[in-house]
């Protein structure tokens, strides 16, 4: 029998011989070693019967998953034509939040302003937090006057994280501690207002000032990738999430 | 992609619900087996199948086919499934590490006991209960990577697309984590042999 560290060379080629990956030469190697290794012998069986029986685990969906699918969709169609969904109220929350933030905390020294651009920011704060001024301006009263629990939640984040001393670094890494349901990916924190147009052509809800977008990985670095070309001044910080999605958040 | 089902997603884009409706109809069982194995639990899947099938829809404008529209859509399962069990494991606060990858490279090697065979101690049934059970058994990206590879029937290049893996990678990750089912299945079926000794 050969040694186990042999046998450790040869699981990964049982392996690919299983699903069929093997090269020729691989093959005959392989062979070579099986004639004269019982346990290989063993673990080939083994992987072949499991192999063989995993794909009866497959099992057909229950019949309500397309339909209730389709009325997701129907809703969401519903939502993009009127009214803010409840999650873009989400969304809308973590704004106030995130601006807010972003004034008062450390974000600031990211992005240098002039307190005529400290008065708009101001301003931006207000008309997110404004049923009235929120853009798109379907916002239902009924949905905004009711402070939600994750409104709650973020303002309990604000009060306990700004603290004078910490670097922006770190401040901007405690941003993936915000208690939030849908945890992004990333968030992009960019200096102007202006830069947005950069995101033309991306399918991205908007609220007020700020971008949700589901991206694939590529389109990732084609975001970052036109943020360098425009030499916009931004600041990435790596989200909680491996799903794809981002936030980018503009400060006017 | 074969011509209808881009013809399908051109459709679907256009805000066409019937296309929509299609596409899901084509690729749930896939999807909600995913989110089945990674959860082990239906109403769970259920629930995650669904979401995956929504935020497909909301990204659909921006899928651009450059890889298949099914390693696209199990891009997104994978995604929504790891995050559900992080998010369960944050709730369980469980010490131990989540998704210890490094385990791939530095665990010591074992091989089962040479004597067992599966077909031979295992009815066809038994065989694949303990399967599943050994699936649970296995850290979240082993148990994604071997479900792709067995249940859903993805090859090595597909499966490269939908975890955005090198192939070395998805070589090495599968081959470990059938050895872990294998040694698995080979104790599972010790305990049993000593469960029927006892019961006699």
């Amino acid at each position: 029998m050969s040694s186990v560290e042999n046998c450790e060379l040869y699981s990964d080629l049982i392996s690919a011989y299983v699903d069929g990956e093997l090269t020729d030469e691989d093959s005959a190697r392989l062979q070579a070693h099986l004639n004269q290794c019982e346990s290989c012998r063993a673990l080939l069986s083994m992987m072949l019967s499991i192999h063989d029986t995993a794909p009866e685990l497959e099992q057909e969906p229950p019949k309500e998953l397309l339909s209730r699918v389709m009325s997701s969709v129907s809703a969401e169609k519903k939502n993009k034509s009127g009214g803010l969904s409840r999650f873009k109220f989400t969304i809308a929350a973590a704004v106030v939040a995130l601006v807010v933030y972003a004034v008062g905390g450390p974000l600031d020294s990211l992005f240098p302003q002039t307190p005529e651009e400290n008065a708009n920011t101001s301003a931006v704060t207000e008309s997110a937090a404004s049923p009235a001024n929120v853009s798109p301006s379907s916002l239902a009263p009924a949905q905004s006057a009711t402070p939600s629990a994750k409104t709650a939640d973020m303002a309990m984040y604000n009060s306990r994280s700004v603290s004078s001393d910490a670097t922006a670094e770190t401040e901007l890494a405690n941003l993936s501690e915000i208690p939030y349901d849908e945890s992004f990916a990333f968030y992009i924190v960019l200096s102007s207002q202006d830069v947005l147009s950069l995101f033309n052509g991306y399918t991205a809800d908007v609220i007020s000032n700020t971008y949700y977008i589901p991206f694939d990985k590529l389109e990732r670095e084609e975001i970052l990738a036109k943020l360098d070309a425009a030499s916009v001044n931004y600041a990435l910080h790596e989200g909680d999430s491996s799903a794809y999605r981002a936030l980018v958040i503009a400060k006017e | 992609m074969s011509k209808n089902e881009s013809d399908l997603i051109r459709r679907a884009k256009d805000g066409d619900s019937s296309a929509f409706e299609e596409l899901v109809l084509t690729h749930q069982t896939k999807v909600y087996n995913l989110t089945l194995r990674m959860t082990g639990n239906p109403e769970d899947a259920l629930d995650l199948s669904q979401e995956t099938f929504i935020r497909v829809y909301k990204a659909l404008p921006l899928f651009k086919g450059q890889s298949a529209f099914s390693t696209w859509i199990y891009s997104i399962a994978s995604n929504i499934c790891l995050d559900f069990l992080r998010k369960q494991k944050k709730k369980k606060a469980v010490s131990i590490s989540f998704s210890d990858l490094s385990r791939e490279d530095d665990s010591a090697f074992e091989l089962p006991d040479s004597r067992f065979d599966p077909e031979r101690e295992y009815e066809k049934a038994e065989l694949r209960d303990a399967i599943a059970a050994g699936l649970d058994t296995l850290s979240p990206e082993h148990r994604e990577i071997l479900i792709l590879r067995e249940i859903n029937g993805l090859s090595y290049r597909e499966i490269c697309d939908a975890l955005d893996l090198e192939e070395g990678t998805v070589k090495s990750r599968i081959s470990r984590a059938r050895l872990q089912l294998c040694n698995f299945l080979g104790n599972n079926s010790g305990k049993k042999a000593s469960k029927e000794r006892k019961g006699r």
